[in-house]
């Protein structure tokens, strides 16, 4: 297909913790990001979903597998190619006090990019009010420090930094939690604003299943390293196929007392990746379980039309 | 009038920083009744933490202390007392459970001494009974084979555990009140749901009250039989949370539920938030604090402190648009909605 951005075949991410244990973060997983699109991605603390994030754009090497960015495969690109893909894909962290240098100005701060890829001469300072203003802050706060500002609008400046290369594709990792409810609606609008008008692509990596639905054309469910399920969003919520991603959106409390669901708490914690259950990673916890599940590692295939799903029962 | 279990009346407190004193909290005035769940609403620095501390009289003294008002447990002024006598209800009268329950339990010891200690001041038991309470308190929160798990350390257990074990923590001593500040914001969504379960099903077995402070709407609805939203320190408005959930009357409630995308929604909405953001403490408005950021703010807004307005069955808020003399909300609104 030519709308394909980015495609991920069986890629995997091992961690050598000691001489005799690995750490399976990502273990085989594929999908495509199809471009102008937004991906979410959920999945509970430890499932692999920001290894997953960070492995796609070369913040760490992959173990196996590959990923094509536009068809070439960004674990192998070299001198040029490398500093083109840096600008090509942006991305935006999670904690924006952590991730703000204190020391440096916001306008520092915002042309790092620009002065790396050599963008900003002579126009610099333009650029920056440019961007500031695009995102809803003052060009004047180009001269404060990170401290100075909220959390939301500290956020807002994350979001001027990636997009002052002018990227096309997005990763934002938990953009939004660190944020109050109110101040999390104007970051994910002006999100969807942004995308509208430069065409971007988002990976949008998130546990609030509420806000990933709204923001996301499709979503992805991970658990334990692996994609169970991958469908459209509306579709995902009105139809889910695996057990896991049943019981995650029961899970979610709806803002609404005259509403009373029946719940699926799923018993127990999340296993340790260190020590993965043989066979379906969610067979310990799944209420649906049959013997099969533990023998046996259940196939990634198309369901439906564009709807991927891991899971024996479907075979039944 | 009949005796309420906990009753805040105009509840004040101030903290001293560098920048200045900090007025956190600024007159909260809300009870809790015996065997009910009240959720205490709002965003960040919105004051529900400092309200929490100062019923359990934790607030750091100094740089905080109490300027005015008072709590009353029991027909107690629990603020008042020395802190030998408070000592005797906080752990036995009223539990608390913290939000991080990594940062709430001793890594240094073990699990179950943890679980007892307030029980075994108060109660002056033997250590085997001691054990035996330990165990029972373990079963009840669900926790799997408690009689290995009672001498295991905290490190030992997952998360959602650990908050399994702070919770039997502030249930050991039979309290009658618990106080759970965020006590699942840090846990992921299959273990809060876990975790709600847990509550809801203790407090109507012990006949608990639970006084839950969080940010989410959606615990709200699911847990709490009346809630108390609050901005910049004071209270906007309370009620059943059935009514406030199907009437809201302040625009700040308006506004966090419009915020908020559903799970539910069938078509894709666009998000309305609440432009600006909350005002500064050090110098709190003159009058309604909401007023910079509400889309139906008038001149006396600004100017005054607005009256509270009661709707029936305890529903209250705190707005001038509720005065005879302001325009009539539902035509203020059509014309909002009309604009976003």
């Amino acid at each position: 297909m030519s709308d394909v951005l980015l495609e991920v075949r069986d890629l995997k991410k091992h961690f050598s913790m000691s001489s005799d244990f690995v750490l399976k973060a990502v273990d085989g997983v594929s999908f495509s990001i199809r471009k102008g699109e937004t991906l979410g991605l959920v999945g509970e603390s430890g499932c692999g979903k920001s290894t997953l994030g960070r492995t796609l754009i070369r913040l760490y090497e992959n173990t196996d597998g590959e990923v094509l960015y536009k068809g070439k495969n960004v674990h192998q690109l070299r001198g040029k190619e490398v500093n083109q893909f840096n600008r090509d894909v942006q991305m935006i962290f999670q904690a924006p006090q952590a991730s703000l240098n204190p020391r440096m100005t916001v306008e520092d701060i915002v042309a790092e990019g620009l002065d790396i890829h050599g963008l900003g001469r002579g126009k610099r300072r333009e650029r920056v009010a440019e961007l500031l203003e695009l995102v809803g802050l003052h060009k004047d706060h180009a001269q404060r420090y990170p401290h100075e500002f909220s959390g939301g609008q500290r956020q807002r400046i994350g979001i001027a930094r990636a997009l002052a290369v002018e990227p096309e594709f997005i990763i934002a990792d938990e953009p939004i939690s660190a944020l109050d409810v109110s101040i999390q609606a104007q970051v994910v609008n002006l999100l969807e604003d942004l995308q509208q008008e430069r065409g971007l692509t988002y990976l949008f990596i998130a546990h609030d299943l509420s806000m990933v639905k709204h923001i996301s054309n499709r979503i992805g469910v991970m658990y334990l390293g692996k994609m169970v399920e991958m469908a459209p969003s509306g579709e995902l919520y009105a139809e889910p196929l695996h057990p896991y991603t049943r019981a995650l959106l029961s899970s979610v409390p709806v803002p609404d007392p005259t509403i009373k669901r029946e719940r699926i708490v799923l018993q127990g914690d999340l296993p340790s990746p260190a020590n993965k259950p043989s066979g379906c990673g969610f067979r310990t916890r799944c209420p649906l379980a049959v013997p099969r599940c533990a023998e046996a590692e259940p196939m990634w295939k198309q369901a439906k039309p564009d709807h991927w799903v891991a899971c024996h029962l479907l075979d039944m | 009038m009949k005796e309420h279990l906990l009753s805040i009346e105009n509840l004040k407190v101030n903290f001293k920083t560098y920048g200045g004193e900090v007025q956190a909290v600024r007159g909260v005035t809300f009870h809790v009744e015996k065997g009910e769940t009240v959720a205490i609403v709002g965003e960040s620095g919105c004051g529900k933490s400092v309200t929490a501390q100062a019923i359990m009289g934790l607030i750091p003294n100094p740089p905080g202390r109490i300027v005015d008002g008072k709590v009353v447990f029991e027909g107690t002024e629990i603020s008042k007392l020395p802190k030998k006598e408070l000592l005797g209800i906080r752990g036995t009268q009223i539990g608390m459970v913290f939000q991080d329950p990594m940062t709430a339990l001793n890594p240094t010891m073990k699990v179950g001494a943890q679980i007892v200690e307030g029980f075994v001041r108060s109660q002056k038991v033997s250590r085997e009974e001691a054990k035996k309470r330990a165990i029972e308190m373990l079963r009840l929160v669900g926790i799997p084979d408690p009689e290995q798990r009672v001498d295991q350390y905290p490190h030992q257990f997952s998360g959602g555990m650990r908050q399994r074990v702070v919770i039997a923590i502030a249930l050991a001593c039979n309290p009658k009140l618990v106080i759970a500040d965020e006590p699942t914001t840090a846990l992921d969504v299959t273990i809060q749901a876990q975790i709600l379960d847990l509550l809801k099903q203790l407090q109507e077995e012990q006949e608990l009250a639970v006084v839950i402070i969080t940010h989410d709407l959606g615990v709200v609805a699911e847990i709490a039989h009346r809630m108390v939203v609050m901005y910049a320190g004071m209270v906007v408005e309370t009620g059943t949370v059935e009514e406030v959930f199907a009437n809201p009357r302040h625009p700040y409630t308006w506004g966090l539920m419009r915020s908020l995308p559903r799970l539910d929604e069938s078509e894709k909405q666009r998000l309305v938030p609440i432009e600006g953001a909350p005002p500064d403490l050090f110098n709190p408005p003159a009058g309604c604090a909401f007023a910079a950021r509400c889309d139906f703010a008038m001149e006396i807004c600004k100017q005054q402190m607005p009256p509270t307005t009661t709707f029936g069955e305890g529903h209250e808020a705190v707005c001038w648009l509720h005065d005879e003399r302001a325009p009539r909300i539902d035509e203020l609104v059509a014309a909002g909605r009309q604009d976003s």
